[in-house]
C-alpha cells in the first residue's frame, strides 16, 4: 500500500505549493489530483495577479499575502515562471467616486501595502491609457503579474524533483476514519496509508472534508469571466488598471499578462453549477463596457478568446487550518487569492504540521529551483538560442513563438504534459490570436511522439476529451 | 541567411507571395520566407499555377527561405527562424503575404467552453487527411474554401455532415446531408466532448446533436509576426486577400495590383 506523511489533496496553486515546500523536508508527501493535469480548476482561469492585498487587514490570509509579496522575484527567477512586479493605478471614475478614494486608500494600507493617493494626472503618468473621466487614483506598486498555470506545474515540478510523488488522473473517493484521526485514504488508484491529509481540493473542499469526517461547510463556484485582448493591445498598456471596488469585488479589472495580451474582467455571480465554465454574451458586453470606463482603448476589435472560471467560494473566503473535528486534516481554501498567498502558504503549512508533531527535517540537499528553459518569445538576444539546442531553430507556433525546445521541454520534464491543453499551459503554443489553427496539428504531433498515444487519441479539452473519435482505415 | 542587404521580405510563399516576388524581384531584390519546407501554401507546390510562378520567382532571383518562419518585425530588421539559424535579417519593407486562417470561437462569438471536438478548419482538415476520425456527426460552420476542403476531406468517413453556411445563396453547403442556411451559431454545450451547437434565427433557437464542430467561417488575414499585425505597422504591407469564398486567380490579380502600387511608390522613392 502506499504511505505518505502528507497526502495532499488536489494539484491546483494551493496544493501545489504546500507540496513544494513540503518536498524540501525529510516528510513523504504524496499529491493527488483527479484531473489528467495540475492546474485544471480555479488555479487556471484567474486573472494572475500576484496583489499585494486582499481581504480583512489581520487576518491570515492578508497576513499571508503580505509576507508573500516580497518573495515573488527570487521565487520566480528560481522556478522560471515569468513575473513583473508591474504596479497597478486604481481609478476614481467622476467625482463621486474621487470622493470616496481616501477610504479606500486607507483600508489598503491598513494591509501595509503600499500605496499612494494620486491626482489624475499622476494617474496618466503612470498608466497614458486611462479616461479621461478619471478624477484621482492610488498607485499601488507592488501589485504584480505572473503566469499562474506555470507557478502551478512549477511547484509541482519543484516537489517532484526533491522526490515527492506526483499523481495525476487520481481520485480521492473516501477515507477511513478512527478515534478522530484518518488513516487511510481510498483513491482511484489504491489506498493510502497517511499520517496527516491537506485537503486542497478548490470548490470540492467541501466533499473532501465530508469524505473524512471533517466539518460540514459549503463551497459553491463564484464564476468569473473574462475577454483575452492581443498582444499588439498589450504593447501599449503599462499597468494593471483597477476600478474602486465594491463590497463583496474587486470589480473588473484591465490586467496585463506576462505573455504580453492583455485580460478584461472578471466578473462575478455565484451559481450552483461547479463544473459549468461557459461565458455568455451579456456578461461579456458587460465587462467591455465596465473596462471601457476605465480604459477607453479597450475594444473587442482586439479579442482573441473568452472564458470562465469558478472562484472556490465558501462560508469562509480563506482557509489554511486544521480541521475542528479530525486531528490530523488540513484544510487550505482560497476563493480570490490562492495564488497570491501561495509563496509562504508552504511555510504556514508546514509550520500547522510540525506543531502537531510531524517530524519535518529540512533537508540541506534539498533543491529549491527547477532548470530554467530560455523562450524564444523572450529572448533578448535570440540569435544565440540555437547555441544552447539546435531545435530553437524550429518554430512550431508562430503566434505566440513557441519552438521545439520549449515543447520538448514541457513533455519531458517530470510532471510531463500529456495533452494538447498540458502543452499549452506550460507553453502557450495553440493559444495564441489563431487559437492552434495553425500549429495545433504540429503539437499533436510532438505530443502523439513523447506519449505513445495515436493522434486522434490525443487529450484535448477538459475531462479527458480527445482530438478525434477513432481512426478511419478502409 | 542572405549576405547582401535585402529590400524586400515577403513573408509567405503562397501564391499571393510568389505573385509579389516574381513581380518585385524585377526592380529590386527580393527574400521569400515560408515557415513550411515547400511552397505554394494550401494550394501546394504542384498546383501549376504555383509552379508558374515558382520558375518565374527563380529567374528573377528571388532568394527563398522555406522551413524558416518570420517571427518579429522592427520596421528595418525581420528576425528570421529556420534551418540555418535564428537571424535579424535586414529588409526595408516587410510584405506580409500569409494568409488566411478561420475566426475562432470567440470571434465567432460562439459562447461555451473550451470543448474537444471543436477545431479550426485547418485542424480538422490535416487531421482528417491523417485518417482521423473526426466526430460520426460532423457539423461545418461556413460554406467557403474551408468548408469545402473540410467536406472534401472527411468525405470517406462515412460521418453525417451539417452545414451552417451563414449564407443562404442557392448551391451553397452542396454535398452535406443537411444544411441550415440563415441560422448563426450561438453556443457549444457538452461534457469532454462537444456535444450540441445551438443555432439562432430571429429569436428562436435550434439545437444540432453532434461531436464535432469545424469553424471554417469568416476568414481573417493570418498575422502573427510581432510588429507586423495592424495595418499601420511600421514599413509592413499586408496583401492577404480575405472572402469567403476565393479563386486562385482572384488571388494572384490582387497580389499583382498590390505590386504594381509598390513598385510605383519604390520608383518614387518613397517608403
Ligand atoms: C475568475 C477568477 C479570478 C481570480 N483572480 C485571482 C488573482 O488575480 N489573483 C489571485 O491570487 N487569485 C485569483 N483567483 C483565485 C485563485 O484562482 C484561487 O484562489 C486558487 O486558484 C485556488 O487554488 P486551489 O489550489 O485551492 O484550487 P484549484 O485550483 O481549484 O485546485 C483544486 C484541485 O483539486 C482537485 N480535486 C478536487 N477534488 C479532488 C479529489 N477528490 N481528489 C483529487 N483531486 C481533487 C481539483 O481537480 C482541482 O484541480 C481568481 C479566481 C477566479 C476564478
Ligand atoms: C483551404 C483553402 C482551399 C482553397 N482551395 C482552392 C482551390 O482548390 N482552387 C482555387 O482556385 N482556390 C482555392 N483557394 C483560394 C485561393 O487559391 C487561396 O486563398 C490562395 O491560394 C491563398 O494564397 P495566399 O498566398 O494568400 O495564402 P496561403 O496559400 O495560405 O499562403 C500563406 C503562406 O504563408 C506561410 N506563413 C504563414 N505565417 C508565416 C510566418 N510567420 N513565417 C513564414 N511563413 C508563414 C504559410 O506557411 C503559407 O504557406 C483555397 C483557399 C483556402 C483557404
Amino acid at each position: 500500500m502506499d504511505r505518505a506523511d502528507v497526502l495532499v489533496v488536489g494539484g491546483g496553486v494551493m496544493g501545489a505549493a504546500v507540496a513544494a515546500r513540503l518536498s524540501q523536508t525529510t516528510a513523504r508527501v504524496l499529491l493527488v489530483e483527479e484531473q489528467d493535469d495540475l492546474a485544471e480548476g480555479a488555479s487556471k482561469a484567474n486573472a494572475g495577479i500576484a496583489t499585494s492585498f486582499y481581504g480583512r487587514p489581520g487576518t491570515l490570509e492578508a497576513r499571508l499575502i503580505a509576507e508573500s509579496n516580497p518573495r515573488w522575484e527570487d521565487l520566480c527567477g528560481r522556478l522560471d515562471v515569468p513575473y513583473r512586479r508591474i504596479g497597478a493605478v486604481m481609478l476614481a471614475v467622476g467625482p463621486r467616486e474621487a470622493a470616496g478614494l481616501p477610504a479606500v486608500y486607507e483600508a489598503i494600507v491598513a494591509h501595509g501595502a503600499r500605496a499612494e493617493l494620486v491626482t489624475a494626472e499622476q494617474a496618466r503618468d503612470l498608466e497614458p491609457l486611462i479616461t479621461g473621466d478619471c478624477a484621482g487614483g492610488i498607485s499601488l506598486p507592488d501589485e504584480g503579474i505572473i503566469d499562474p498555470m506555470r507557478l502551478t506545474v512549477a511547484y509541482a515540478e519543484l516537489a517532484a524533483r526533491n522526490g515527492a510523488t506526483i499523481e495525476r488522473s487520481r481520485r480521492v473517493t473516501g477515507f477511513s476514519v478512527a478515534d478522530g484521526e484518518v488513516n487511510e485514504a481510498e483513491t482511484t488508484g489504491g489506498p493510502v496509508r497517511v499520517t496527516f491529509v491537506v485537503n486542497a481540493a478548490g470548490l470540492f473542499a467541501d466533499e473532501v472534508s465530508r469524505m473524512a469526517g471533517g466539518e460540514s461547510f459549503r463551497m459553491w463556484p463564484r464564476q468569473g469571466q473574462y475577454w483575452i485582448l492581443d498582444r499588439a493591445f498589450g504593447s501599449r498598456l503599462r499597468r494593471l488598471v483597477y476600478p474602486i471596488p465594491m463590497e463583496h469585488t474587486r470589480g473588473a479589472q484591465v490586467v496585463p499578462t506576462t505573455n504580453g495580451s492583455v485580460l478584461l474582467g472578471p466578473s462575478a455571480a455565484d451559481t450552483e453549477l461547479r463544473l459549468d465554465k461557459a461565458t455568455d454574451l451579456a456578461t461579456l458586453r458587460w465587462l467591455l463596457e465596465q473596462t471601457r470606463k476605465l480604459v477607453p482603448d479597450v475594444s473587442d476589435a482586439y479579442a482573441i478568446k473568452t472564458y470562465a472560471g469558478n472562484r472556490p467560494a465558501g462560508d469562509e473566503i480563506f482557509r489554511a487550518r486544521f480541521d475542528h473535528n479530525i486531528r490530523n486534516l488540513i484544510h487550505v481554501g482560497s476563493r480570490s487569492a490562492g495564488v497570491s498567498v501561495s509563496p509562504a502558504l508552504g511555510d504556514h503549512v508546514l509550520g500547522l504540521l510540525r506543531d502537531a508533531g510531524l517530524a519535518a527535517i529540512d533537508r540541506a540537499e534539498a533543491g529549491d529551483a527547477i532548470p530554467t528553459v530560455p523562450r524564444l518569445l523572450n529572448a533578448a538576444d535570440p540569435e544565440e538560442l540555437p547555441s544552447l539546442d539546435p531545435r530553437y531553430r524550429h518554430v512550431v507556433c508562430a503566434c505566440e513563438q513557441v519552438t521545439a525546445v520549449e515543447i520538448s521541454a514541457a513533455l519531458e520534464s517530470r510532471v510531463p504534459a500529456t495533452s494538447i491543453d498540458g502543452v499549452r499551459k506550460r507553453t502557450r503554443a495553440t493559444g495564441g490570436r489563431c487559437q492552434g489553427s495553425v500549429c495545433m496539428v504540429g503539437v499533436a504531433f510532438l505530443v502523439s511522439q513523447h506519449t505513445g498515444q495515436p493522434p486522434e487519441c490525443i487529450r484535448h479539452g477538459g475531462f479527458g476529451g480527445t482530438l478525434g473519435v477513432g481512426h478511419a482505415d478502409y | 541567411m542572405p549576405t547582401t542587404e535585402a529590400k524586400i521580405a515577403v513573408v509567405g510563399a503562397g501564391l499571393a507571395g510568389l505573385t509579389l516576388a516574381s513581380e518585385l524581384a524585377q526592380e529590386t531584390s527580393a527574400l521569400v520566407i515560408d515557415r513550411l519546407p515547400m511552397y505554394g501554401g494550401v494550394l501546394g507546390y504542384e498546383h501549376p499555377l504555383v509552379r508558374t510562378l515558382a520558375r518565374r520567382c527563380e529567374a528573377v532571383r528571388v532568394e527563398f527561405h522555406l522551413a524558416t518562419t518570420a517571427t518579429r518585425w522592427e520596421g528595418h530588421r525581420v528576425l528570421l527562424v529556420g534551418p540555418t539559424g535564428i537571424r535579424w535579417t535586414p529588409a526595408t519593407r516587410l510584405l506580409i503575404a500569409t494568409g488566411t486562417r478561420p475566426s475562432t470561437q470567440a470571434e465567432m462569438g460562439i459562447s461555451g467552453e473550451r470543448l474537444a471536438g471543436v477545431l479550426p478548419a485547418p485542424v480538422a482538415i490535416h487531421l482528417a487527411e491523417a485518417e482521423v476520425t473526426l466526430g460520426h456527426r460532423v457539423t461545418v460552420v461556413g460554406w467557403g474554401n474551408w468548408a469545402n476542403r473540410t467536406l472534401e476531406a472527411i468525405r470517406h468517413h462515412g460521418a453525417h455532415t451539417a452545414c451552417i453556411p451563414l449564407s443562404d445563396a442557392p448551391g451553397v453547403a452542396d454535398g452535406f446531408d443537411e444544411s441550415w442556411p440563415g441560422w448563426y451559431p450561438v453556443r457549444v454545450e457538452g461534457r469532454s466532448r462537444v456535444e450540441r451547437l445551438i443555432l439562432a434565427k430571429d429569436g428562436a433557437e435550434h439545437v444540432i446533436e453532434c461531436d464535432a464542430v469545424i469553424l471554417a467561417a469568416k476568414p481573417r488575414p493570418l498575422r502573427n509576426v510581432d510588429g507586423a499585425i495592424w495595418p499601420d505597422s511600421p514599413s509592413a504591407t499586408f496583401i492577404q486577400p480575405v472572402a469567403e469564398s476565393l479563386t486562385a486567380e482572384e488571388v494572384v490579380e490582387a497580389a499583382k495590383k498590390a505590386a504594381a502600387e509598390l513598385g510605383s511608390r519604390a520608383a518614387m522613392g518613397s517608403r
